[in-house]
């Protein structure tokens, strides 16, 4: 693998790593918990708190989607250099 | 509950024939060696792989005790949503180091993996006696849930007792007949029958019985609006939360069987393509079974079903149709958890403890002694069963306390050179006796916090300080090299991708 291929992927792990990491936090300790778990305020049809248990677990679904695709494609460019 | 339990008897019967033409047509075991009955020769393609990692998370136990739990305090019981979208990310991050040390070296399970990467026999024995011993209670709750199910859904006509051997006779059988290929194959079914399906479902119910997510969630507010706080108005702590998330989310990966289900993959790519697919599908269906849960709060008569309510809705929104083909679904959701803990503690059994013993036992042998602990163990774990249990999903949190010892020596093993034999064996040895202890005078925890996690720290110090004080391993470098030299062999095409 070269180096720029290597480079490319350590940078995606990083940003996906990091992207994951904090919407998992964002829902499961404290402060961040707290700051959601609001139902004085709804989003739509729902209280904040229900929205953000939604939207974080779908944040992270997809995050490793993109995660997935980009990972294919840098390691597909890498093999037909 | 009271109703004609006839259509609900046919619905039993029509799908378990169904099932099993499948087992019987689409899994035959294609040898008989243990790589075949353990990890189904490593050959399913994605599509496979998804659905058996799905029902892995889509347990029935969902309907029954987190259902119960979602109808009287609301949002606290949806940590299962966190927890499991939480659990496909680890998976994702971990899967594969774990594929590629499981096809380089053959390896048939969890403990196999240990002992591989630490090769301390007295390490793996007490890492396989801990995986069996701490995962036989899902498997008895899961055989519980199995009686409550059909028991409900024939409005009580088959008693609990009778309807748990007949459901785990039968899973008995086909796991009997091919291990870990009947296991997928009925995954397959039942993971889309209990996911995509009766996704559809659950929504028509909200719309008909509630009018729809705005005005379910407009009367639960109204009704109780601690329903709709995460810590139930304060008779939660948030470190409760946080704990029984992260628990949930590391602990799904100590489970002996997602190590089979991994191996069986054809290619890592199967693996890595099926983790954020897998994670929609599981975290949709969760929330639209713990929402749905809490509309039942707005229903007193339902309420006071207790474990048995989800049928209760499902029999008021479509009667007993619905009621049956809801209920199938749910026992396709426990079946496809335990069947696959089971065929795991088998091979467990023959490959980690019984070959230790007998080392000279050919592969067609140790499959018949994998075969014969299975049916030792299902017995044993259906005579517990049958016995009056405690609240289903409190079980679930105690036993993750002891599930979580095992971690780190899977975490480090896969991602830390330094970590050795003895770093493992003190920190799991240390980890578990604590935690039992302190599971038996602390019940409640400290802070909020499980008991299990004060164990796990513990475990965790004892293992990186143990480690950095012995030398290394011998074998460590070796197969790190292999994860690279993978990378370097898919380039020239020498493996699959």
């Amino acid at each position: 693998m070269d180096e720029k291929t290597r480079s490319k992927l350590k940078t995606l792990h990083v940003t996906i790593g990091v992207l994951v990491t904090l919407v998992f936090l964002s829902i499961t300790i404290q402060p961040f918990v707290g700051m959601f778990d609001r139902n004085d305020i709804w989003v739509g049809i729902m209280p904040l708190n229900q929205f953000w248990i939604i939207a974080s677990s779908m944040i992270i679904a997809v995050l490793l989607g993109v995660h997935y695709y980009f990972e294919r494609s840098i390691l597909k460019k890498g093999v037909r250099k | 509950m009271t109703g004609n339990p006839t259509v609900s008897i046919i619905i039993i019967i029509a799908y378990f024939v169904f099932l099993s033409y499948f087992v019987f047509r689409s899994a035959r075991m294609k040898e008989k060696t243990m790589e075949e009955y353990a990890v189904a020769g490593r050959s399913f393609n994605w599509f496979f792989v998804l659905f058996t990692i799905v029902a892995t998370l889509l347990v029935g136990s969902m309907f029954v005790g987190w259902f119960e739990w979602a109808a009287w305090e609301g949002l606290i019981a949806q940590y299962d949503i966190i927890y499991v979208v939480g659990s496909y990310a680890v998976l994702y991050l971990l899967a594969k180091r774990v594929w590629i040390w499981g096809k380089k070296h053959d390896l048939l399970s969890q403990p196999d993996f240990i002992q591989v990467r630490y090769g301390f026999k007295p390490l793996t024995i007490i890492f396989s006696i801990a995986a069996v011993v701490i995962e036989a209670p899902w498997t008895i709750m899961e055989f519980a849930t199995l009686g409550f199910l059909a028991h409900a859904m024939t409005y009580g006509l088959i008693s609990r007792q009778l309807a748990t051997i007949i459901i785990v006779a039968f899973i008995l059988v086909y796991i009997y007949y091919s291990g870990m290929r009947a296991v997928i194959v009925t995954d397959l079914v039942q993971g889309i029958i209990s996911s995509v399906i009766l996704s559809a479902g659950l929504i028509f119910i909200v719309v008909k019985l509630f009018g729809g997510f705005g005005p379910l969630f407009q009367g639960v507010y109204e009704h109780d609006p601690a329903m709709l706080t995460i810590n139930y108005g304060g008779a939660y702590t948030y470190s409760y939360w946080s704990s029984i998330i992260i628990s949930g989310t590391l602990g799904m990966f100590a489970w002996s069987s997602m190590f089979n289900r991994i191996y069986a993959a054809r290619s890592l790519n199967d693996i890595k393509k099926t983790t954020w697919i897998g994670a929609i599908i599981c975290g949709i269906f969760s929330i639209l079974v713990l929402i749905l849960a809490m509309g039942v709060s707005l229903k007193p008569d339902a309420l006071d079903m207790g474990e048995t309510m989800f049928f209760y809705i499902l029999n008021s929104a479509g009667g007993p149709v619905l009621m049956a083909f809801g209920g199938i679904m749910v026992i396709a959701a426990s079946m496809s958890l335990i069947d696959s803990v089971i065929t795991s503690h088998g091979v467990i059994i023959s490959e980690n403890l019984v070959k230790y013993a007998k080392p000279d036992l050919t592969s067609e042998q140790r499959v018949k002694v994998s075969r014969i602990a299975i049916v030792i163990y299902v017995l044993i774990a259906l005579g517990i069963a049958l016995m009056d249990l405690p609240n289903l999903a409190t079980i679930a949190i105690v036993m993750y306390e002891g599930i979580l010892q095992v971690l780190p020596p899977l975490f480090f093993g896969l991602y830390w050179k330094r970590s050795n034999k003895y770093g493992a064996f003190w920190g799991l040895v240390v980890g578990l006796v604590l935690a039992i202890t302190l599971a038996i005078i602390f019940p409640a925890g400290f802070s909020g916090w499980a008991v299990g996690f004060t164990a796990l720290l513990v475990n965790t110090v004892i293992h990186v300080v143990v480690s950095l004080a012995t030398k290394k391993d011998e074998n460590v470098d070796a197969m790190f090299e292999e994860i690279t030299s993978y990378h370097e062999e898919l380039q020239f095409g020498s493996v699959e991708e």
